[in-house]
Protein backbone atom coordinates (compact mmCIF):
# COMPACT_ATOMS: atom_id res chain seq x y z
CA UNK A 1 0.00 0.00 0.00
CA UNK A 2 1.49 3.40 -0.71
CA UNK A 3 0.81 5.18 1.92
CA UNK A 4 1.02 9.59 1.89
CA UNK A 5 4.74 10.87 1.63
CA UNK A 6 3.90 13.42 4.08
CA UNK A 7 4.21 11.84 8.01
CA UNK A 8 1.48 12.38 10.42
CA UNK A 9 2.17 15.73 12.04
CA UNK A 10 0.87 16.99 14.91
CA UNK A 11 0.51 20.84 13.76
CA UNK A 12 -1.41 23.01 16.90
CA UNK A 13 -4.69 24.13 15.45
CA UNK A 14 -4.31 27.42 13.20
CA UNK A 15 -7.51 29.20 14.46
CA UNK A 16 -6.16 32.63 15.30
CA UNK A 17 -8.05 33.10 18.68
CA UNK A 18 -7.71 37.13 19.94
CA UNK A 19 -9.33 38.33 22.40
CA UNK A 20 -10.64 41.57 20.74
CA UNK A 21 -12.22 39.41 17.93
CA UNK A 22 -15.42 37.82 18.73
CA UNK A 23 -15.15 35.50 15.92
CA UNK A 24 -11.84 34.13 15.70
CA UNK A 25 -10.80 33.18 11.65
CA UNK A 26 -10.54 29.04 11.62
CA UNK A 27 -7.76 28.02 8.95
CA UNK A 28 -10.96 26.40 7.41
CA UNK A 29 -10.94 22.47 6.47
CA UNK A 30 -7.68 21.99 7.77
CA UNK A 31 -8.53 23.35 11.27
CA UNK A 32 -11.90 20.99 11.09
CA UNK A 33 -10.25 17.85 9.97
CA UNK A 34 -8.29 18.49 12.89
CA UNK A 35 -10.46 18.58 15.69
CA UNK A 36 -13.25 16.73 14.02
CA UNK A 37 -12.10 13.06 15.19
CA UNK A 38 -15.32 11.15 13.53
CA UNK A 39 -15.49 13.32 10.31
CA UNK A 40 -15.74 10.64 7.27
CA UNK A 41 -17.42 13.11 4.41
CA UNK A 42 -15.61 16.27 3.93
CA UNK A 43 -17.76 18.97 1.46
CA UNK A 44 -16.99 22.35 0.71
CA UNK A 45 -18.41 24.54 -1.18
CA UNK A 46 -17.76 27.98 -2.84
CA UNK A 47 -18.46 29.19 -6.20
CA UNK A 48 -15.79 30.68 -8.74
CA UNK A 49 -15.62 33.72 -6.96
CA UNK A 50 -15.14 32.42 -3.68
CA UNK A 51 -12.74 32.65 -0.89
CA UNK A 52 -11.23 29.27 -1.29
CA UNK A 53 -10.01 30.14 -5.17
CA UNK A 54 -6.43 29.48 -5.16
CA UNK A 55 -6.58 27.84 -1.68
CA UNK A 56 -4.35 25.01 -0.81
CA UNK A 57 -5.66 22.22 1.46
CA UNK A 58 -3.46 20.65 4.02
CA UNK A 59 -5.31 17.73 5.43
CA UNK A 60 -4.35 15.61 8.33
CA UNK A 61 -6.93 13.13 9.67
CA UNK A 62 -7.32 9.27 9.92
CA UNK A 63 -11.13 8.82 9.65
CA UNK A 64 -11.70 10.73 6.64
CA UNK A 65 -12.81 8.91 3.96
CA UNK A 66 -14.61 11.23 1.25
CA UNK A 67 -13.35 14.70 -0.14
CA UNK A 68 -15.84 16.39 -2.24
CA UNK A 69 -14.89 19.55 -4.12
CA UNK A 70 -16.76 19.39 -6.92
CA UNK A 71 -19.10 22.36 -5.48
CA UNK A 72 -16.16 24.71 -4.68
CA UNK A 73 -14.13 26.84 -6.45
CA UNK A 74 -11.69 26.43 -8.85
CA UNK A 75 -7.97 26.35 -8.63
CA UNK A 76 -8.70 24.62 -5.10
CA UNK A 77 -6.18 21.90 -4.30
CA UNK A 78 -4.19 20.05 -1.74
CA UNK A 79 -0.85 20.88 -0.83
CA UNK A 80 -0.66 17.28 1.27
CA UNK A 81 -2.86 14.82 2.22
CA UNK A 82 -2.27 12.63 5.03
CA UNK A 83 -5.60 11.03 5.56
CA UNK A 84 -5.08 6.98 5.39
CA UNK A 85 -9.05 5.48 5.27
CA UNK A 86 -9.27 8.13 2.16
CA UNK A 87 -10.90 6.17 -0.78
CA UNK A 88 -12.89 9.12 -2.59
CA UNK A 89 -11.44 12.50 -3.71
CA UNK A 90 -13.79 14.15 -6.13
CA UNK A 91 -12.77 17.12 -8.40
CA UNK A 92 -14.00 19.24 -10.95
CA UNK A 93 -13.24 18.99 -14.81
CA UNK A 94 -10.49 18.89 -16.41
CA UNK A 95 -10.96 22.01 -17.54
CA UNK A 96 -9.04 25.69 -16.39
CA UNK A 97 -12.22 25.82 -14.30
CA UNK A 98 -11.35 22.54 -12.88
CA UNK A 99 -9.84 22.07 -9.45
CA UNK A 100 -8.13 19.35 -6.71
CA UNK A 101 -5.48 16.93 -8.38
CA UNK A 102 -4.81 16.47 -11.89
CA UNK A 103 -2.94 13.69 -13.76
CA UNK A 104 0.79 14.35 -13.19
CA UNK A 105 2.63 13.64 -16.74
CA UNK A 106 4.58 9.69 -16.42
CA UNK A 107 7.90 11.80 -17.11
CA UNK A 108 9.23 15.10 -16.96
CA UNK A 109 9.04 16.91 -20.66
CA UNK A 110 5.65 15.93 -21.31
CA UNK A 111 4.03 18.75 -20.32
CA UNK A 112 5.78 21.04 -22.43
CA UNK A 113 3.67 21.32 -25.48
CA UNK A 114 0.36 21.32 -24.05
CA UNK A 115 0.47 21.85 -20.42
CA UNK A 116 -1.41 19.57 -18.76
CA UNK A 117 -2.92 18.39 -21.81
CA UNK A 118 -0.46 15.61 -22.04
CA UNK A 119 -2.87 12.88 -22.24
CA UNK A 120 -4.18 14.27 -25.36
CA UNK A 121 -4.07 12.22 -28.93
CA UNK A 122 -2.13 14.67 -30.79
CA UNK A 123 0.90 14.47 -27.70
CA UNK A 124 0.20 10.73 -27.12
CA UNK A 125 3.25 10.00 -29.96
CA UNK A 126 5.34 11.03 -27.54
CA UNK A 127 4.48 8.35 -24.50
CA UNK A 128 6.66 4.86 -24.56
CA UNK A 129 5.64 1.82 -23.92
CA UNK A 130 7.33 1.84 -20.77
CA UNK A 131 4.91 5.34 -19.98
CA UNK A 132 1.83 3.56 -20.49
CA UNK A 133 3.06 0.63 -17.90
CA UNK A 134 3.10 3.35 -15.24
CA UNK A 135 0.93 3.74 -12.54
CA UNK A 136 -0.93 7.16 -12.70
CA UNK A 137 0.46 9.83 -10.51
CA UNK A 138 -1.35 12.99 -8.63
CA UNK A 139 -0.27 16.98 -9.06
CA UNK A 140 -1.90 20.01 -7.73
CA UNK A 141 -3.43 22.21 -9.58
CA UNK A 142 -1.56 25.02 -10.95
CA UNK A 143 -3.02 28.21 -12.35
CA UNK A 144 -0.16 28.02 -15.13
CA UNK A 145 -1.64 25.54 -16.56
CA UNK A 146 1.39 22.76 -15.51
CA UNK A 147 1.61 20.39 -13.53
CA UNK A 148 2.50 21.23 -9.69
CA UNK A 149 4.25 19.05 -7.15
CA UNK A 150 3.08 15.80 -6.67
CA UNK A 151 0.44 14.64 -4.03
CA UNK A 152 0.53 10.92 -2.51
CA UNK A 153 -2.64 9.05 -2.19
CA UNK A 154 -3.66 5.91 -0.54
CA UNK A 155 -3.58 3.10 -3.07
CA UNK A 156 -7.44 2.17 -2.82
CA UNK A 157 -8.03 6.25 -3.13
CA UNK A 158 -9.66 7.11 -6.35
CA UNK A 159 -9.13 10.46 -7.93
CA UNK A 160 -12.83 11.43 -9.73
CA UNK A 161 -13.32 14.20 -11.66
CA UNK A 162 -16.65 14.69 -12.70
CA UNK A 163 -18.25 15.89 -16.35
CA UNK A 164 -19.09 19.33 -16.73
CA UNK A 165 -22.87 19.79 -15.50
CA UNK A 166 -24.26 21.16 -18.46
CA UNK A 167 -22.20 18.36 -20.22
CA UNK A 168 -24.38 16.30 -18.72
CA UNK A 169 -27.79 17.59 -19.07
CA UNK A 170 -26.85 18.22 -22.45
CA UNK A 171 -26.62 14.17 -22.68
CA UNK A 172 -23.30 13.86 -23.56
CA UNK A 173 -22.16 11.75 -20.73
CA UNK A 174 -22.89 11.87 -17.42
CA UNK A 175 -20.42 9.62 -15.87
CA UNK A 176 -16.79 11.00 -14.67
CA UNK A 177 -13.36 9.93 -15.57
CA UNK A 178 -11.05 8.52 -12.52
CA UNK A 179 -7.83 6.90 -11.33
CA UNK A 180 -6.32 5.65 -8.40
CA UNK A 181 -2.40 5.42 -7.76
CA UNK A 182 -2.62 2.04 -9.31
CA UNK A 183 -4.12 2.55 -12.47
CA UNK A 184 -1.84 2.59 -15.64
CA UNK A 185 -1.64 5.17 -17.66
CA UNK A 186 -2.72 3.02 -20.59
CA UNK A 187 -5.91 2.01 -18.53
CA UNK A 188 -6.46 6.12 -18.15
CA UNK A 189 -5.96 7.26 -21.14
CA UNK A 190 -8.23 4.65 -22.40
CA UNK A 191 -10.94 6.07 -20.03
CA UNK A 192 -9.84 9.37 -21.63
CA UNK A 193 -10.74 8.09 -24.89
CA UNK A 194 -14.21 6.90 -24.22
CA UNK A 195 -15.89 9.85 -24.25
CA UNK A 196 -16.27 10.67 -20.73
CA UNK A 197 -13.45 13.66 -20.30
CA UNK A 198 -14.74 16.72 -20.68
CA UNK A 199 -12.33 19.29 -22.16
CA UNK A 200 -10.72 15.88 -24.13
CA UNK A 201 -13.53 14.55 -25.63
CA UNK A 202 -15.20 17.51 -26.61
CA UNK A 203 -12.46 18.94 -28.24
CA UNK A 204 -12.24 18.35 -31.91
CA UNK A 205 -8.84 16.39 -32.94
CA UNK A 206 -6.67 18.86 -34.42
CA UNK A 207 -4.95 17.63 -38.30
CA UNK A 208 -2.08 16.01 -38.06
CA UNK A 209 -0.54 19.24 -40.39
CA UNK A 210 -1.37 21.64 -37.43
CA UNK A 211 0.70 19.90 -34.69
CA UNK B 1 -48.85 14.44 28.07
CA UNK B 2 -48.52 10.69 26.82
CA UNK B 3 -50.87 9.02 24.36
CA UNK B 4 -51.77 5.63 24.71
CA UNK B 5 -52.59 3.69 21.71
CA UNK B 6 -56.08 1.92 21.55
CA UNK B 7 -56.75 -0.89 18.79
CA UNK B 8 -59.53 0.69 16.40
CA UNK B 9 -62.00 -1.81 17.73
CA UNK B 10 -61.74 -0.40 21.41
CA UNK B 11 -62.35 3.15 19.43
CA UNK B 12 -65.45 2.27 18.01
CA UNK B 13 -66.74 0.57 20.77
CA UNK B 14 -65.99 3.80 23.09
CA UNK B 15 -67.86 5.57 20.31
CA UNK B 16 -70.60 3.17 20.26
CA UNK B 17 -71.05 3.25 23.48
CA UNK B 18 -70.98 7.24 23.57
CA UNK B 19 -73.74 6.95 21.48
CA UNK B 20 -75.78 4.38 23.10
CA UNK B 21 -76.21 6.59 26.04
CA UNK B 22 -76.74 9.85 24.12
CA UNK B 23 -79.48 7.62 22.48
CA UNK B 24 -80.32 5.78 25.99
CA UNK B 25 -80.66 8.94 28.07
CA UNK B 26 -82.53 10.46 25.09
CA UNK B 27 -85.26 6.92 25.85
CA UNK B 28 -85.05 7.61 29.59
CA UNK B 29 -86.16 10.97 28.80
CA UNK B 30 -88.73 10.05 26.51
CA UNK B 31 -92.09 10.82 27.92
CA UNK B 32 -94.38 8.03 26.75
CA UNK B 33 -97.44 10.43 26.72
CA UNK B 34 -96.02 12.83 24.35
CA UNK B 35 -95.18 9.91 21.97
CA UNK B 36 -98.81 9.04 22.32
CA UNK B 37 -99.74 12.12 21.63
CA UNK B 38 -97.57 12.79 18.64
CA UNK B 39 -98.20 9.37 17.41
CA UNK B 40 -102.09 9.96 17.57
CA UNK B 41 -101.76 13.82 15.81
CA UNK B 42 -103.26 13.72 12.29
CA UNK B 43 -100.07 12.78 10.02
CA UNK B 44 -97.82 11.81 12.49
CA UNK B 45 -96.61 8.52 10.56
CA UNK B 46 -97.06 6.05 13.49
CA UNK B 47 -95.59 4.95 16.48
CA UNK B 48 -91.97 4.27 15.46
CA UNK B 49 -91.78 8.25 13.89
CA UNK B 50 -93.91 9.11 16.38
CA UNK B 51 -91.25 8.15 19.29
CA UNK B 52 -88.11 9.42 16.88
CA UNK B 53 -89.78 12.94 16.66
CA UNK B 54 -90.07 12.79 20.52
CA UNK B 55 -86.68 11.37 20.50
CA UNK B 56 -85.00 14.61 18.66
CA UNK B 57 -86.97 17.07 20.79
CA UNK B 58 -86.02 16.17 23.83
CA UNK B 59 -82.38 15.82 22.90
CA UNK B 60 -82.67 19.38 21.10
CA UNK B 61 -84.02 20.66 23.97
CA UNK B 62 -81.00 18.83 26.30
CA UNK B 63 -78.92 20.55 23.75
CA UNK B 64 -77.86 17.65 22.05
CA UNK B 65 -79.06 17.33 18.69
CA UNK B 66 -77.59 15.30 16.49
CA UNK B 67 -75.93 17.39 13.21
CA UNK B 68 -77.52 14.51 11.20
CA UNK B 69 -81.18 15.14 13.22
CA UNK B 70 -83.62 16.45 10.21
CA UNK B 71 -84.76 20.43 11.26
CA UNK B 72 -87.77 20.50 13.67
CA UNK B 73 -89.88 22.75 15.47
CA UNK B 74 -89.47 22.72 19.30
CA UNK B 75 -91.31 24.04 22.24
CA UNK B 76 -89.52 27.05 23.30
CA UNK B 77 -86.68 26.99 26.12
CA UNK B 78 -85.50 30.02 28.36
CA UNK B 79 -81.58 29.60 27.85
CA UNK B 80 -78.65 31.65 28.53
CA UNK B 81 -76.57 32.17 25.36
CA UNK B 82 -72.97 31.11 25.89
CA UNK B 83 -69.47 30.85 23.50
CA UNK B 84 -70.47 32.86 20.87
CA UNK B 85 -67.72 33.40 18.18
CA UNK B 86 -66.81 36.10 16.06
CA UNK B 87 -69.45 38.59 15.94
CA UNK B 88 -72.09 36.32 17.88
CA UNK B 89 -69.57 37.06 20.52
CA UNK B 90 -71.54 39.82 21.85
CA UNK B 91 -74.74 38.14 22.59
CA UNK B 92 -73.23 35.96 25.46
CA UNK B 93 -74.81 35.92 28.61
CA UNK B 94 -78.48 36.83 27.07
CA UNK B 95 -81.37 35.15 27.56
CA UNK B 96 -82.77 33.77 24.86
CA UNK B 97 -85.39 30.34 24.05
CA UNK B 98 -84.10 27.97 21.47
CA UNK B 99 -87.61 27.41 18.65
CA UNK B 100 -86.26 25.72 15.88
CA UNK B 101 -83.52 23.23 15.64
CA UNK B 102 -81.67 23.09 12.18
CA UNK B 103 -79.43 20.56 10.45
CA UNK B 104 -75.62 20.50 11.45
CA UNK B 105 -75.65 21.03 14.89
CA UNK B 106 -77.57 24.80 14.47
CA UNK B 107 -80.36 25.88 16.24
CA UNK B 108 -82.35 29.21 15.76
CA UNK B 109 -82.78 30.91 19.43
CA UNK B 110 -85.50 34.29 19.22
CA UNK B 111 -83.78 36.37 21.82
CA UNK B 112 -85.31 38.48 24.38
CA UNK B 113 -84.61 41.55 22.78
CA UNK B 114 -86.18 41.05 19.65
CA UNK B 115 -84.63 38.90 16.43
CA UNK B 116 -83.48 35.56 16.43
CA UNK B 117 -80.26 34.09 15.33
CA UNK B 118 -78.63 30.83 14.44
CA UNK B 119 -76.99 29.28 17.19
CA UNK B 120 -74.42 26.34 18.09
CA UNK B 121 -76.65 23.64 19.57
CA UNK B 122 -75.58 23.15 22.98
CA UNK B 123 -73.60 26.76 23.22
CA UNK B 124 -76.18 27.60 26.31
CA UNK B 125 -76.90 27.28 29.59
CA UNK B 126 -80.32 26.66 30.56
CA UNK B 127 -81.74 28.41 33.12
CA UNK B 128 -81.57 26.85 36.34
CA UNK B 129 -79.06 24.38 35.49
CA UNK B 130 -76.45 23.07 37.59
CA UNK B 131 -73.77 25.52 36.55
CA UNK B 132 -70.96 24.40 34.09
CA UNK B 133 -67.91 23.73 36.44
CA UNK B 134 -69.70 20.53 38.01
CA UNK B 135 -70.31 19.59 34.28
CA UNK B 136 -66.70 19.73 33.43
CA UNK B 137 -66.05 17.60 36.16
CA UNK B 138 -67.93 15.14 35.36
CA UNK B 139 -66.54 14.97 31.76
CA UNK B 140 -63.08 14.84 32.01
CA UNK B 141 -62.77 11.34 32.58
CA UNK B 142 -64.37 10.50 29.19
CA UNK B 143 -62.05 13.44 27.70
CA UNK B 144 -58.88 11.39 29.33
CA UNK B 145 -60.26 8.13 27.91
CA UNK B 146 -60.69 9.90 24.22
CA UNK B 147 -57.43 11.54 24.46
CA UNK B 148 -55.74 8.12 24.84
CA UNK B 149 -57.06 7.02 21.36
CA UNK B 150 -55.30 7.19 18.05
CA UNK B 151 -55.92 10.47 16.01
CA UNK B 152 -57.73 8.57 13.07
CA UNK B 153 -60.06 6.82 15.70
CA UNK B 154 -60.35 10.17 17.19
CA UNK B 155 -61.42 11.60 14.01
CA UNK B 156 -64.16 8.48 13.34
CA UNK B 157 -65.41 9.33 16.63
CA UNK B 158 -65.59 13.56 16.23
CA UNK B 159 -67.90 12.91 13.23
CA UNK B 160 -70.18 10.94 15.86
CA UNK B 161 -70.42 13.69 18.39
CA UNK B 162 -71.30 17.08 18.80
CA UNK B 163 -69.59 18.02 22.34
CA UNK B 164 -67.56 21.13 21.04
CA UNK B 165 -65.46 20.55 24.68
CA UNK B 166 -64.51 17.10 22.81
CA UNK B 167 -63.86 18.55 19.67
CA UNK B 168 -61.20 21.27 21.63
CA UNK B 169 -59.69 17.72 22.93
CA UNK B 170 -59.68 16.61 19.75
CA UNK B 171 -57.84 19.79 18.34
CA UNK B 172 -55.56 20.13 21.08
CA UNK B 173 -54.59 15.84 20.95
CA UNK B 174 -54.08 16.04 17.46
CA UNK B 175 -51.24 18.75 17.42
CA UNK B 176 -49.33 17.35 20.24
CA UNK B 177 -49.61 13.72 18.72
CA UNK B 178 -47.81 15.40 16.10
CA UNK B 179 -44.96 16.38 18.01
CA UNK B 180 -44.55 12.48 18.64
CA UNK B 181 -41.70 10.92 17.69
CA UNK B 182 -42.12 9.47 13.75
CA UNK B 183 -44.53 11.90 13.16
CA UNK B 184 -44.15 14.28 10.29
CA UNK B 185 -43.26 17.10 12.18
CA UNK B 186 -40.50 15.66 13.91
CA UNK B 187 -38.58 16.62 10.95
CA UNK B 188 -38.66 20.47 11.20
CA UNK B 189 -38.90 21.75 7.36
CA UNK B 190 -38.74 25.46 7.17
CA UNK B 191 -37.71 25.64 3.43
CA UNK B 192 -38.63 27.06 0.23
CA UNK B 193 -40.42 24.88 -2.92
CA UNK B 194 -41.78 22.77 -0.16
CA UNK B 195 -45.88 21.92 -1.03
CA UNK B 196 -48.02 23.15 2.26
CA UNK B 197 -49.73 19.89 2.21
CA UNK B 198 -46.33 18.14 2.74
CA UNK B 199 -44.83 20.78 5.14
CA UNK B 200 -45.73 24.09 6.91
CA UNK B 201 -46.94 27.09 4.47
CA UNK B 202 -44.00 30.16 3.88
CA UNK B 203 -46.84 32.47 5.61
CA UNK B 204 -46.93 30.03 8.92
CA UNK B 205 -43.21 29.07 9.23
CA UNK B 206 -42.48 31.73 11.61
CA UNK B 207 -45.48 31.04 13.49
CA UNK B 208 -44.89 27.15 13.77
CA UNK B 209 -41.48 27.46 14.51
CA UNK B 210 -42.40 29.50 17.50
CA UNK B 211 -45.04 26.62 18.22
CA UNK B 212 -42.36 23.90 18.28
CA UNK B 213 -40.32 25.86 20.47
CA UNK B 214 -43.05 26.28 22.96
CA UNK B 215 -44.09 22.96 23.35
CA UNK B 216 -41.06 21.83 23.03
CA UNK B 217 -41.00 19.36 20.06
CA UNK B 218 -38.45 16.68 19.51
CA UNK B 219 -36.35 16.90 16.69
CA UNK B 220 -34.52 14.71 14.54
CA UNK B 221 -33.70 16.40 11.63
CA UNK B 222 -34.21 20.05 10.66
CA UNK B 223 -34.27 21.76 7.11
CA UNK B 224 -34.18 25.93 7.46
CA UNK B 225 -33.89 28.24 4.70
CA UNK B 226 -33.67 31.65 6.14
CA UNK B 227 -31.76 35.04 5.66
CA UNK B 228 -29.21 36.49 7.55
CA UNK B 229 -31.25 38.36 9.83
CA UNK B 230 -33.73 34.89 10.86
CA UNK B 231 -31.00 33.52 12.60
CA UNK B 232 -32.71 34.28 15.80
CA UNK B 233 -35.42 32.08 14.79
CA UNK B 234 -32.90 29.02 14.97
CA UNK B 235 -31.29 30.02 17.68
CA UNK B 236 -34.60 29.91 19.83
CA UNK B 237 -35.97 26.75 17.95
CA UNK B 238 -32.36 25.26 18.92
CA UNK B 239 -32.73 26.16 22.35
CA UNK B 240 -36.10 25.74 23.56
CA UNK B 241 -36.80 22.17 21.34
CA UNK B 242 -35.59 18.53 22.55
CA UNK B 243 -32.77 18.14 20.29
CA UNK B 244 -31.00 15.30 22.12
CA UNK B 245 -31.66 12.79 19.17
CA UNK B 246 -31.54 15.58 15.98
CA UNK B 247 -29.26 14.12 14.03
CA UNK B 248 -29.40 15.82 10.53
CA UNK B 249 -29.65 19.73 9.42
CA UNK B 250 -29.46 21.01 6.40
CA UNK B 251 -29.47 25.17 6.44
CA UNK B 252 -29.30 27.52 3.81
CA UNK B 253 -28.52 31.10 4.73
CA UNK B 254 -30.13 33.17 2.00
CA UNK B 255 -27.67 36.76 1.39
CA UNK B 256 -30.39 38.52 1.67
CA UNK B 257 -31.46 40.15 5.00
CA UNK B 258 -34.60 38.82 5.53
CA UNK B 259 -35.11 34.70 4.52
CA UNK B 260 -38.83 33.66 4.09
CA UNK B 261 -40.31 32.89 6.99
CA UNK B 262 -39.71 36.72 7.84
CA UNK B 263 -41.06 37.55 4.70
CA UNK B 264 -44.41 35.75 4.25
CA UNK B 265 -45.10 36.35 8.25
CA UNK B 266 -47.68 39.13 7.28
CA UNK B 267 -45.46 42.11 8.34
CA UNK B 268 -44.92 44.66 5.44
CA UNK B 269 -41.32 45.24 4.56
CA UNK B 270 -40.45 48.88 3.34
CA UNK B 271 -37.79 47.95 1.44
CA UNK B 272 -36.32 51.10 0.94
CA UNK B 273 -35.60 51.51 4.35
CA UNK B 274 -34.50 48.22 4.76
CA UNK B 275 -30.89 49.06 4.06
CA UNK B 276 -30.75 51.89 5.83
CA UNK B 277 -31.11 50.26 8.90
CA UNK B 278 -34.18 52.40 10.17
CA UNK B 279 -36.75 50.45 12.18
CA UNK B 280 -38.76 48.14 10.10
CA UNK B 281 -41.76 45.51 10.93
CA UNK B 282 -39.52 42.97 9.86
CA UNK B 283 -36.84 43.87 12.63
CA UNK B 284 -39.92 44.17 15.56
CA UNK B 285 -40.88 41.06 14.37
CA UNK B 286 -37.19 39.45 14.78
CA UNK B 287 -36.79 41.25 17.96
CA UNK B 288 -40.11 39.40 19.38
CA UNK B 289 -38.68 36.50 18.73
CA UNK B 290 -34.92 37.24 20.19
CA UNK B 291 -36.54 38.56 23.37
CA UNK B 292 -37.66 34.56 23.69
CA UNK B 293 -34.07 33.32 23.59
CA UNK B 294 -32.00 33.06 26.40
CA UNK B 295 -28.60 35.19 27.37
CA UNK B 296 -26.28 32.22 27.52
CA UNK B 297 -27.27 31.20 23.94
CA UNK B 298 -24.64 31.40 21.49
CA UNK B 299 -24.57 33.94 18.79
CA UNK B 300 -23.48 32.13 15.41
CA UNK B 301 -25.71 29.10 13.62
CA UNK B 302 -22.39 27.11 14.39
CA UNK B 303 -22.56 28.16 17.92
CA UNK B 304 -25.76 27.14 18.84
CA UNK B 305 -25.64 24.03 16.94
CA UNK B 306 -22.45 22.82 19.01
CA UNK B 307 -24.41 23.92 22.04
CA UNK B 308 -27.53 22.07 21.94
CA UNK B 309 -27.00 19.43 19.15
CA UNK B 310 -24.54 16.60 20.57
CA UNK B 311 -25.93 13.86 18.36
CA UNK B 312 -25.69 15.74 14.89
CA UNK B 313 -23.99 13.53 12.76
CA UNK B 314 -24.73 15.19 9.38
CA UNK B 315 -24.59 19.03 8.56
CA UNK B 316 -25.13 20.91 4.93
CA UNK B 317 -24.62 24.61 6.17
CA UNK B 318 -24.86 26.34 2.71
CA UNK B 319 -24.19 30.25 2.87
CA UNK B 320 -25.21 32.00 0.05
CA UNK B 321 -22.94 34.44 -0.56
CA UNK B 322 -20.59 34.28 2.20
CA UNK B 323 -19.03 31.87 4.47
CA UNK B 324 -19.16 30.08 7.94
CA UNK B 325 -18.70 32.76 10.39
CA UNK B 326 -17.81 30.82 13.28
CA UNK B 327 -15.70 27.41 11.96
CA UNK B 328 -14.12 26.96 15.50
CA UNK B 329 -17.30 26.49 17.03
CA UNK B 330 -17.82 24.20 13.69
CA UNK B 331 -15.11 22.27 15.18
CA UNK B 332 -16.93 21.72 18.54
CA UNK B 333 -19.52 19.53 17.08
CA UNK B 334 -17.25 16.23 17.83
CA UNK B 335 -20.01 13.95 16.69
CA UNK B 336 -20.57 15.23 12.83
CA UNK B 337 -19.85 12.40 10.14
CA UNK B 338 -20.53 14.29 6.98
CA UNK B 339 -19.76 18.01 6.98
CA UNK B 340 -21.03 20.46 3.72
CA UNK B 341 -19.86 24.17 4.41
CA UNK B 342 -18.72 27.06 2.86
CA UNK B 343 -15.60 27.66 4.01
CA UNK B 344 -13.69 30.96 4.21
CA UNK B 345 -9.96 30.57 3.14
CA UNK B 346 -7.59 32.54 5.29
CA UNK B 347 -5.38 32.63 2.74
CA UNK B 348 -7.09 35.25 -0.01
CA UNK B 349 -4.61 35.66 -3.15
CA UNK B 350 -5.12 39.34 -4.90
CA UNK B 351 -3.27 38.47 -8.27
CA UNK B 352 -2.10 35.11 -9.81
CA UNK B 353 2.11 36.02 -8.78
CA UNK B 354 0.88 36.12 -4.76
CA UNK B 355 -0.71 32.55 -5.48
CA UNK B 356 1.74 30.70 -2.50
CA UNK B 357 0.92 27.52 -0.76
CA UNK B 358 0.20 29.19 2.08
CA UNK B 359 -0.05 32.37 3.90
Amino acid sequence: MARCAVQPRHRPSRHNVEASDPLPQADDANYLADELPQLTHLSLLGGVQGTLFGGRLDLTSNSLQVIDITKASKMLTFDSLDCPALREIRCRDFSFYGNGLMPAPPRAGLQDGWGLGWWHSRYRDDLTEDDLNLPCAFAKVMRSGRSGSLVELPEQCAVIWEVDEHRGQAGLGSSAVWATPTTTVADFLSRVDSGQLYGVAAFPRFPETAV
Amino acid sequence: MTFLRFSRDVAFSLATCSLSAATSGSDDMLDDSDAHDDATQPGGGGTAVARARARARRAAHRGAVAPWSAPCTLTPMAVVLERGRGQKRHLDGKRAHVTRGLAGGWTVVSLEDGGSVKWRTGHWQEEGAEPPAAKKTASEPAAALILSLADDQLRDIARQLDTPSVCSYLCASQRFAALEAGSCFGECHLRDGLPSGYGVAKCKQLAFARFLAAKHAKLHSLHVDMGRGDVTVLRLLLQECDTRELTTAQIRVEGARYGQMTRCSGVVIDWSTVHLDQSNPADTLLAEVGSEVKVDTKATITGVLAQFCPALRTLSLIYQGGDAEDVPSLGAIKSLHRLEVNLGEVCRPTSPQTLTPQC
